[in-house]
């Protein structure tokens, strides 16, 4: 009886002892179909140190990244970190562009980027300009400001430097920031060598951002355009007298570097209930910009026109992509499409005068 | 608290570590350890209640000490007692639903047509009442009637009223139904645990990966729809009708499947509803628990088919708008409901032309039938319109930017695209396995799989990986808690 009961005991044993083992073996296996899948569904590459301080942070160069949370689109690094993938040919660069992950385009297929467009735009007018972009995520006009000369001295650009900028009416505080390189640090990754692995791996990644949407939801941040008004952009006394500041050191060191400034603005839209798309900054704000980036000899890139034009005429959104709100979030194709057309324009304009 | 939150989950994890841990400690001890369990499980739904809000435990416990001690069967010799009784069974539960969700509504829709001012008493409507308050009515109904036996154990009766998984949003389970299950030994099992842990896994893929996705977009589209092209606005129709489906059988699934691990058994609620060939079947596969209330407790009382053809129509009519407004205190939930009533009695009128005795079918032909259903799910998802809009002029401005083929925003959103094809694929995998079966009907299956397989479990582990991966995360509450 005893030896019964004991080997009962032992058959019991066994089994859970192999339902456990299974049941790792099978949450390891379920594991990598989740990397698997993340691979082409949310597989951005993660952010390593940048040594030579273009930027806060590189992405991991000659990866190959795919992203499906926001728009669907892939492509790969090229060997600096960054998003280029129209062959240079040896060609020097002509027009570096600086910007945040507007700029970066992670959100469209490579080909679809403003970068990418703008030089297909260059060869097909046969001036074969190079344009190269070191546009990376959460860097804000203030901070490539900050970063503007070490930027010129590593790439060198020939004829243009292009900062991407969201706002008009600068903020004062960040301003000084920018000017006195005291930007707040951008860490790359958690900083932790024994997660390093674990962070590239992309389901995990995929996780990290769930969490990351589930603080902004946390901490009430919204995510919805459609609304009832919108316009916050306004210059006061101490907004102009920051930009003002900001344009000049621009404009200055641009100069240092033989080279001409040029800033494009990717205006903050808003869809209204109504259906009208409105502009955070007022014609009279974005004329005030303009009048200042002419004083200073900076060629000023609107694209707000092109875009209510592309709305009121063809109902096309310049932001937002099939799998999220309408109007919300990064620019989608046609939205790049319509920055580097308006990129090219302005340029064009400057050198027939 | 949400079934789709890590509080829930926590919540439910203590609950049944509490259950397993009476049924380790009293495992000879029947009645004691299903007394102490049931308690537990009373308690526990009562702390579930009361996170929503600590004085709905009261409004609970007042409606379930009314509906127990006037519960009567009808009695001939004192028949006038056991009318007053049921009156106050009754009544008193109705006028609170009443009050809550309908005072405001009638005031104001009767001060509206005078133009006077309204007094509204603008009271939160507490949630799940209207559920709660309809199982209340059956139990109280049916031992009237006789077909149940007066419960006397109050602490039965309490669970059955609070019983949480399907305390805020259903199904509505019948007294008939789930009494006899409190005078069983029901435990805590493995295989019970297997399969409801799956069937809770499924219906939460449903809402926090489909129904929540998808409500991005309808939302975005139903707030301002003359922004949008006529077929963005299609896509939006439909894909509504897949958010609702989505979850509200999502939920359902959740609380069958918790039930299910704690060895209860909740009715099915929805039953592959969108293949109906009619509204007629409509209504016997969606959100069967309250039509089939609806019809054992209003259609049939109110005389059903039994008075002629024309009463028929009336009670069928009267049935519906109740329905809608059951749904909300709203005139578009009247209207949907008022839609779906004369489509059952157009069909109805076209069975009786066609001379179609009761319970009989038309011959199968394909083409008919892939026709009857798309022409239901197309009235069905025009009827979803009146049910999702704010009110009836918003309902007005979807279907005139539907029907008006005009221009504005493109916006073909994946996931409702997404949620069609799976949907489309899971009624093809009923169909297939209602063919191997050779069953003359197709019904809903849950996925259950043996997880002593290893696939299954690397199944299953996906299938949870896919729901920490792409459920939407920044908030969006069950459809039906609004009711």
């Amino acid at each position: 009886m005893a030896g019964r009961t004991s080997e009962k005991g032992n058959t019991t044993g066994k089994t859970i002892f192999c339902f456990i083992g299974k049941v790792i073996g099978a949450g390891i296996t379920a594991f990598a179909i989740l990397a698997l899948f993340c691979v082409f569904y949310y597989n951005p590459p993660v952010h390593e140190p940048c040594g030579n301080g273009v930027t806060s942070y590189v992405r991991q160069a000659d990866t190959f990244w795919a992203r499906g949370t926001e728009g669907f689109a892939m492509g790969t690094t090229d060997n600096n970190g960054y998003n280029n993938s129209y062959p240079s040919e040896g060609r020097k660069t002509a027009i570096l562009m600086m910007g945040s992950s507007q700029t970066e385009g992670l959100y469209v297929n490579e080909d679809d980027c403003v970068s990418y467009l703008l030089n297909e735009k260059y060869d097909e007018d046969g001036s074969s300009r190079y344009v190269y972009n070191v546009g990376m995520s959460a860097h804000t006009i203030y901070r490539n400001i900050s970063n503007l000369e070490n930027a010129l001295k590593v790439y060198q650009p020939a004829e243009y430097v292009a900062l991407e900028t969201g706002t008009l009416a600068m903020n004062p505080v960040e301003a000084a920031q920018a000017l006195n390189h005291e930007m707040p640090e951008l860490t790359a990754g958690s900083g932790i060598p024994a997660l390093e692995v674990l962070e590239k791996n992309p389901y995990i990644k995929l996780l990290y951002q769930q969490y990351k949407n589930l603080q902004s939801q946390n901490n009430g941040e919204a995510d919805v355009t459609i609304t009832e008004n919108a316009g916050y952009d306004v210059f006061g006394d101490d907004t102009y007298a920051a930009t003002e500041e900001l344009l000049s050191y621009i404009s200055r060191t641009a100069e240092e570097a033989d080279v001409q400034a040029v800033i494009y603005y990717i205006p903050d839209m808003t869809l209204t209930e109504d259906g009208s798309y409105e502009c955070s900054a007022s014609v009279d704000t974005r004329d005030t910009f303009a009048e200042l980036c002419g004083k200073y000899n900076i060629i000023f890139a609107d694209m707000t026109d092109s875009v209510e034009e592309a709305y009121v005429k063809e109902h096309i959104v310049a932001s937002g992509f099939d799998n999220t709100t309408v109007g919300y979030g990064h620019l989608n194709a046609y939205g790049h499409e319509l920055l580097a057309q308006c990129i090219y324009d302005a340029i064009g304009e400057e050198e027939q005068r | 608290m949400s079934f789709a939150s890590v509080s829930f989950l926590l919540f439910f994890l203590v609950v049944l570590l509490l259950l397993l841990l009476v049924q380790r400690v009293l495992p000879f001890a029947e009645i004691k350890c299903r007394i102490i369990c049931q308690g537990i499980l009373l308690i526990a739904s009562y702390v579930f209640y009361g996170w929503w809000n600590m004085r709905l435990c009261l409004l609970l416990m007042g409606i379930t000490w009314i509906s127990f001690f006037t519960a009567v069967k009808k009695d001939e010799k004192h028949l006038r007692q056991s009318r007053i009784s049921l009156l106050i069974g009754v009544g008193t539960p109705l006028a609170v639903l009443g009050i809550f969700k309908y005072y405001d509504f009638f005031v104001t829709s009767f001060c509206d047509v005078f133009h006077l001012t309204p007094g509204v008493l603008n009271l939160i409507l507490p949630v799940g009442i209207s559920f709660y308050t309809f199982q209340a009515l059956s139990y109280t109904i049916d031992v009237y009637t006789g077909k149940i036996e007066k419960e006397k154990s109050f602490l039965q009766f309490a669970l059955y009223l609070s019983f949480f998984p399907q305390l805020v949003a259903g199904p509505i389970v019948k007294a008939s139904e789930f009494l006899p299950q409190l005078k069983e030994n029901r435990k805590v099992t493995l295989v019970g645990l297997e399969s409801g842990i799956q069937i809770f896994v499924f219906g939460m893929f449903k809402k926090v990966v489909l129904a929540d996705n998808i409500s991005v977009f309808v939302d975005e589209v139903y707030r301002s729809p003359q922004i949008f092209g006529s077929g963005t606005v299609a896509l939006a129709v439909a894909a509504y009708s897949i958010q609702i489906y989505m979850d509200f059988s999502g939920y359902s699934d959740m609380a069958i499947g918790c039930a299910k691990c704690m060895g209860y058994e909740l009715p099915v609620n929805f039953n592959l509803p969108y293949i109906s060939h009619n509204v007629s079947e409509f209504w016997k596969r969606w959100h069967i628990s309250l039509s089939s209330w609806l019809m054992q407790y209003l259609y049939i009382p109110l005389g059903g088919n039994r008075k002629g053809r024309i009463r028929t129509y009336v009670n069928l009519m009267i049935t519906m708008l109740l329905g809608g407004l059951w749904h909300g205190a709203e005139w578009s939930f009247v209207l949907w409901g008022g839609l779906h009533g004369l489509a059952l009695c157009i069909h109805k009128g076209f069975r009786k032309l066609a001379g179609y005795q009761k319970g009989q079918e038309r011959k199968k032909n394909v083409l008919v039938d892939t026709l009857s259903i798309l022409g239901t799910d197309i009235f069905v998802c025009i009827c979803w319109i009146f049910f999702r809009a704010e009110n009836v002029p918003k309902a007005w401005l979807v279907l005139k930017q539907l029907f008006g083929f005009r221009a504005g925003i493109t916006h073909p959103y994946s996931f409702a695209i997404a949620a069609i094809i799976i949907l489309c694929i899971a009624t093809v995998a009923a169909y297939l396995r209602a063919a191997k079966k050779k069953e003359k009907t197709v019904n809903g299956f849950y996925p259950v799989m043996d997880l002593n397989h290893f696939w299954s479990l690397v199944i299953f582990f996906v299938e949870i990986g896919l729901i920490l991966g792409l459920a939407y995360v920044k908030g969006s509450p069950f459809i039906y808690f609004q009711f």
